[in-house]
């Protein structure tokens, strides 16, 4: 497996002890400091409510941080105007985690409402879609409708419009939560392909198989706090109980007994209410 | 450029196409409205008009009572000139009328003294003063109650029929109006709903607020333009209706002309603006906020 190509230089995103707060009880993020460099590849990992999602749409500007700072390529994003965000995401590709495919339009539509969307022209749509399409290797079903497509040629597609503004950030939300181990690994042969074109990556996922066969930079969270960095090239496994993580056999016993019904594979814990976390709790070491 | 218009054209008329039905209901309410506010505001201003070219026949008549000395009567007449709705006040001195009267008809006044009172014609801007401009000048000790005289009834009726038509026009246009700004609301309100993928697409790429927005306004003003134009048709098809039953049973009307252009640009333009008005209250939070998850 490829290792990133962390660049030196100024850090693509940095966060300076960055709190979020919903409401006076509800904690997105609490303090959390991190850096990012330019064409890292990083998994962020944490059960569910861990604040993996908040720095995630910290990064995309959904939400604002309560305190703290968040810079991209050294821009505060804090201090973006509103009307400046749609500039800031055509500076990164977003994976939803449900891939976000329009229904009613084949895979080549998809992606060129996108760039229309954001201002392209038919030309460019034209000369740029099947250019895509081959980049994430799905140019064979370019008239296929997305109903008509497997989860991982789903996601290749949710990919291939996260590339249309040629970003060199790439977010992905649980892109392998919904896929088998097969389809798995082939997302994250191709998130490692543009990574090693100089992406910087960042994939938040429960999947520990995943991880820890790729061997990337992990941050691992934790009722909102960094409980541990993984540098990538160090074996990683969970600071966290690994009972709360979906393990490869749990997801291959499940697929044996239910077939094709394995979307929710995760048996996800419910988190602790944030009020009842201690401060020694959370200033619990991070393992490097 | 022309890719872009293209873009949010096709955008708009893809949620036309998509909510038929909305869109219908939308469009003819729309119409409706505009036809009633536009139609009885135009018998409005023709009945108005109508009143205004008559206004002779609804002036005011006022004798003086006897032995009112002349400067009294000038005075009445500067006070009369300065009550509101009054437009001019023609001050008719006994002598000159009666020096009128029998150049008019010798044989009828020969031979008697003069039995006319001083007396004054006043015309009004607005019919709706008579009344009050009757009631005070009936005050004054120079003039009496009995020695004020207009057609009162004929003016009651009248400014009743244009109060009757205004209030019409308002209530039932202004209701039609509520009613069609709901459905086109509504309908923008359904697109953004059935459109939320496509919008949340957008925002993932980092579309701008207008790229998302415009298509939505666009649709907005096409249905109130739409009703304006509908508007327009059956109030030109009620004018010439009208116009056919008055010529034919009243003998009148013959030479009012339809004003195409200004009501078809009033009609439109209205509508338009309008449509544009509701859909801009429709699009508004998530809409626009960016939310992509």
């Amino acid at each position: 497996m490829s290792m990133a190509r962390a660049e030196n230089g100024p850090p693509h995103l940095a966060f300076d002890r960055v709190e979020v707060y919903y409401s006076a009880l509800v904690a997105g993020l609490k303090g959390v400091s991190l850096s990012v460099n330019r064409g890292e590849f990083v998994f962020l990992c944490g059960q569910t409510g861990s604040g993996k999602s908040t720095l995630l749409k910290l990064i995309t500007r959904e939400v604002r941080e309560t305190s703290g700072k968040v810079s991209l390529l050294g821009r505060d994003l804090g201090e973006l105007p509103d009307r400046e965000i749609p500039y800031l995401r055509r500076q990164m590709g977003i994976v939803p985690q449900d891939y976000g495919l329009l229904p009613n339009k084949k895979v080549w539509e998809n992606v060129a409402y996108a760039m229309r969307a954001v201002d392209r022209s038919k030309r460019e749509v034209r000369q740029r879609v099947p250019q895509i399409l081959e980049q994430v290797n799905i140019m064979h079903r370019a008239d296929a409708f997305p109903s008509e497509l497997s989860g991982g040629e789903q996601q290749r597609v949710a990919i291939a419009r996260a590339l249309i503004n040629d970003p060199p950030l790439l977010i992905a939300d649980e892109p392998t939560g919904n896929l088998d181990p097969t389809h798995s690994a082939e997302i994250m042969a191709l998130l490692s392909r543009l990574n090693e074109q100089g992406t910087t990556i960042i994939v938040a996922t429960h999947d520990i198989p995943i991880v820890q066969r790729l061997q990337q930079r992990v941050i691992e969270l934790e009722f909102g706090a960094i409980v541990g960095d993984t540098a990538a090239g160090d074996t990683w496994s969970p600071n966290i109980s690994a009972a709360e993580y979906t393990t490869f056999e749990e997801k291959e016993s499940e697929w044996a007994t239910e077939g094709d019904d394995f979307e929710i594979y995760l048996d996800e814990p419910q988190p602790e209410p944030v009020a009842e976390v201690s401060d020694t709790d959370e200033e619990e070491t991070p393992r490097a | 450029m022309l890719d872009r218009i293209e873009f949010l054209l096709s955008e708009a008329f893809v949620s036309l196409g998509r909510n038929k039905w909305m869109t219908f209901a939308a469009v003819t309410t729309c119409a409706m409205a505009l036809l009633i506010l536009g139609g009885l505001g135009f018998a409005y201003i023709k009945i108005d008009q109508f009143a205004q070219s008559l206004p002779s026949k609804f002036e005011i008549s006022v004798f003086f009572r006897d032995k009112v000395p002349a400067d009294d009567a000038k005075r009445v007449v500067a006070e009369t000139l300065k009550m509101e709705g009054v437009d001019n006040v023609r001050f008719l001195p006994k002598d000159v009328q009666w020096e009128v009267l029998k150049k008019e008809q010798p044989e009828l006044t020969q031979g008697i003294p003069n039995p006319l009172p001083d007396s004054m014609r006043i015309r009004l801007k607005d019919l709706a003063a008579a009344p009050n401009v009757a009631k005070e000048l009936a005050k004054k000790p120079e003039i009496g109650g009995e020695n004020v005289k207009y057609l009162a009834k004929e003016q009651e009726l009248l400014t009743t029929a244009l109060g009757a038509v205004r209030l019409l026009g308002l209530a039932l246009g202004g209701l039609m109006l509520i009613t069609s700004g709901v459905l086109i609301y509504n309908a923008i309100r359904l697109t953004v709903v059935a459109r939320r993928r496509e919008h949340r697409i957008m925002h993932l790429v980092g579309a701008n607020q207008a790229t998302v927005a415009l298509p939505l306004l666009l649709e907005g003003f096409v249905q109130g333009l739409l009703g304006g134009l509908i508007a327009f048709f059956a109030f030109w098809g009620s004018f010439a209706v009208v116009r056919a039953l008055m010529i034919s049973t009243l003998q009148v009307g013959g030479t009012e002309v339809f004003p195409i252009t200004s009501s078809l640009f009033g009609f439109v333009a209205a509508g338009g603006v309008y449509g544009l008005i509701c859909s801009l209250l429709a699009v508004r939070g998530k809409t626009l906020k960016g939310a992509i998850g």
